[in-house]
């Protein structure tokens, strides 16, 4: 019991050490991320601006063709307010953010390997700057998402205003996730292709393409067990059906942020003194 | 009670520290090894039972042969490496310049590169536009301060870098002095630099291996060698010390070379070459003797020296004479001697056969500091002076180094005893 009351406080404890690390240093934090989408699209014509065509381009694909080549009908299924096209995107805009960022955080250590052993810099900041490039890419993604479903439905779900809620929650998860990926990308390079790999597979064990109907049974507890699922469901909720569909969901989605909130900060704490034996 | 006060000035407190290093061959050894818990390392001590304690406001230099475990003292100091055991206690904040141009991207302007390569070491957004117009005239670049970093010359970015890096104020201060770059007068402008801080009462661990900037600028020295710490103590004794050791290094590493040179004396033999006017005598051994006439390749300015030739063999002519060149790494013929100019022959018209040594004495070799290497030969002597005289000559056979009785180093190809004193005032007005 003590124990366990020991393993919680630490987790508090180490949650609280990291925001106040990031309080201190957003400064440097929020100029690490601009730096860091610069960095990607410097010496180019558009230059940043390829950081907003992206994500339209992307969106825009996909209504592209699920509106006018597929034209997937879903009126008259019960308890569908909005058309496909609205459902898919609900639960694709916060995957294509995660998918971005397990990839991208893999990579965050191992590709400032000067920061890390010739200067003293608070590393901590280097998977938050990709937490916050990626979240670049859900904003774009969104607000395509909302002219969207203005135009098609003329309104959008009283639920938007939840939205700030959720993608705190969001980004306390992948902050979690950065830490863990990041320190396992600086012992083991290969995480970042593994991730890319993984996090393609992932898109279609996630309930982003099916309707809530179409799964099959057996196919069911792989939903469960997969915890971004609880992440689209909430979306979903927030972005397409407009009322609490998937109560529980949220429960979920927000324990899983905390713990790994806590378990990536203190992966990350543990194995970053050695980070200078291996880069 | 004042044991207490020194306690609490000690800002850097290092005690038992080690370092191994464990060196994977590949990733994939990294990974076996978590996997099959079997070694696949091979392990290198970088460190090894180093303890010391620097007080607030010291300067301390830290010297040591390149691959000695210095960078990776001071990494470990700085934070940005761990340990394997030991402690390290550090008392303030530390800036530590191990590498220049941190933070800094081609692609952007020389200002976006100082304001993002300050962050990086640790300045906050404020304290480095603040600094800014400071750190862009000390490196001189105010003209081209807004066009991209590379379109700089590389000897521009080494003057940025360096002038972003130094003009952080900490606590403690880790500087490896390699880092000032760039042309002599910046060189010169980035010690000084350094030296305002050493004088500003911050407390500095200084790597270097200069010697010279070490007695003169440093309170204490350090000196590392092959993971351990040598040597601690006052500035000027360790830096004299490790001249020292440098010497002897100095020493062995012209013994093996002048190994190989032997060699060559060995092929030049057998091959004929340099042997222009026919075979018969030949230069079998070449010797440096120091002023107690024992052999050494280490000389020390001023000091008496001798070079030794044996010969054998036999020639008919009637005029033999011996000569030596002394050239340095930077020029040919830096002195030399040979006997026909001063009617000195082996022999006196008879043919000579046999064998023997003959010696050069130079009574105070002036040479200044640095690398030499010695050219012995045998001719005849006809008129005019012919290649064809020449019976055997040897181009630089032995390899010697003259060093000062003073740390600093100079380029100086001469350096006699000067004589200095103080005119009486009369005598300037030529009364």
């Amino acid at each position: 019991m003590r124990a366990i009351v020991h393993h919680a406080k630490s987790h508090v404890g180490a949650c609280r050490e990291i925001l106040l690390l990031l309080t201190r240093y957003r400064e440097l934090t929020l100029a690490m991320a601009a730096r860091e989408l610069r960095d990607r699209y410097s010496g180019q014509v558009l230059g940043i601006l390829w950081a907003i065509a992206h994500p339209v381009f992307m969106i825009g694909i996909y209504i592209f063709l699920f509106v006018i080549v597929f034209k997937i009908k879903i009126a008259g299924v019960p308890g569908m307010p909005m058309d496909y096209t609205t459902y898919l995107l609900s639960g694709m805009i916060p995957w294509l953010a995660m998918h971005e960022l397990l990839v991208r955080s893999s990579s965050a250590i191992s590709s400032s390997a000067n920061l890390v052993k010739q200067v003293v810099f608070p590393i901590e900041v280097l998977p938050v700057r990709t937490v916050l490039t990626s979240l670049l890419t859900m904003a774009v993604s969104l607000a395509v998402l909302v002219i969207y479903t203005f135009a098609t439905h003329g309104s959008i779900p009283w639920t938007y205003a939840l939205l700030p809620v959720l993608i705190l929650i969001q980004v306390i998860w992948m902050t979690g996730l950065a830490y863990i990926l990041s320190t396992m990308g600086v012992f083991l390079r290969d995480t970042k292709d593994l991730m890319q790999v993984g996090a393609m597979m992932c898109q279609y064990l996630l309930p982003i393409f099916f309707l809530p109907n179409q799964v099959p049974e057996l196919f069911r507890p792989v939903l469960y067990i997969n915890p971004f699922s609880y992440l689209i469901w909430c979306y979903q909720d927030l972005l397409y059906f407009g009322r609490f569909e998937h109560p529980w969901a949220w429960l979920a989605s927000a324990l899983f942020a905390f713990a790994f909130f806590g378990l990536g900060y203190r992966v990350f704490r543990r194995a970053k003194s050695v980070f200078g034996n291996v880069l | 009670m004042n044991d207490e006060a020194a306690a609490d000035d000690v800002v850097i407190r290092v005690r038992n520290l080690s370092k191994l290093y464990k060196v994977y061959a590949g990733p994939l050894d990294l990974v076996k090894e978590v996997v099959t818990g079997r070694a696949r390392h091979s392990e290198s001590w970088a460190l090894r039972d180093v303890s010391f304690e620097v007080r607030r406001g010291e300067v301390v230099g830290v010297i040591g042969p390149n691959g000695a475990g210095k960078s990776t003292l001071l990494k470990i100091i700085a934070g940005t490496l761990d340990k394997t055991s030991g402690d390290v206690e550090v008392k303030g904040r530390i800036s530590a310049i191990l590498e220049l141009g941190t933070g800094f991207h081609e692609e952007y302007t020389g200002r976006e590169n100082v304001i993002m390569g300050g962050m990086c070491i640790g300045m906050s957004r404020q304290e480095v536009e603040a600094k800014f117009d400071e750190i862009v005239r000390f490196a001189e670049l105010e003209h081209v301060i807004d066009l991209p970093f590379k379109t700089y010359s590389s000897g521009m970015k080494a003057r940025l870098t360096f002038a972003t890096a130094i003009s952080v104020e900490p606590d403690i201060f880790i500087v490896d002095e390699a880092l000032a770059a760039g042309d002599a007068y910046f060189v010169h402008k980035c010690l000084k630099r350094i030296r305002e801080i050493c004088d500003s009462g911050a407390t500095v661990l200084f790597v270097t291996h200069a010697e010279a900037v070490v007695a003169e600028l440093c309170d204490r020295a350090l000196w590392i060698d092959k993971a351990r710490l040598y040597a601690q103590g006052d500035a000027f004794n360790v830096a004299n010390a490790y001249t020292q050791s440098v010497c002897a290094r100095t020493a062995e590493m012209n013994e093996a070379e002048n190994d190989q040179l032997r060699q060559k004396l060995e092929a030049t033999m057998q091959t004929g070459q340099y042997e222009l006017g026919g075979g018969g005598m030949k230069i079998t051994a070449v010797r440096l003797l120091n002023e107690q006439e024992q052999p050494s390749t280490v000389i020390t300015c001023g000091e008496k020296a001798h070079i030794e030739m044996d010969w054998e063999g036999h020639t008919d002519h009637p005029k033999i004479y011996c000569s030596f060149r002394i050239d340095s790494d930077r020029l040919t013929a830096v002195t030399g001697f040979m006997g026909f100019e001063f009617g000195k022959f082996l022999n006196e018209g008879r043919p000579i056969s046999g064998r023997g040594t003959v010696r050069f004495t130079v009574p105070h070799l002036e040479l200044g500091e640095g690398t030499y290497y010695i050219s012995v030969g045998m001719c005849f002597h006809t008129v005019p002076k012919a290649a064809e005289a020449i019976l055997h000559h040897i181009d630089r056979i032995l390899r010697f180094t003259v060093r000062r009785t003073i740390l600093n180093h100079v380029p100086y190809l001469y350096e006699p005893t000067i004589e200095f004193r103080e005119m009486p005032v009369a005598s300037i007005h030529g009364q």
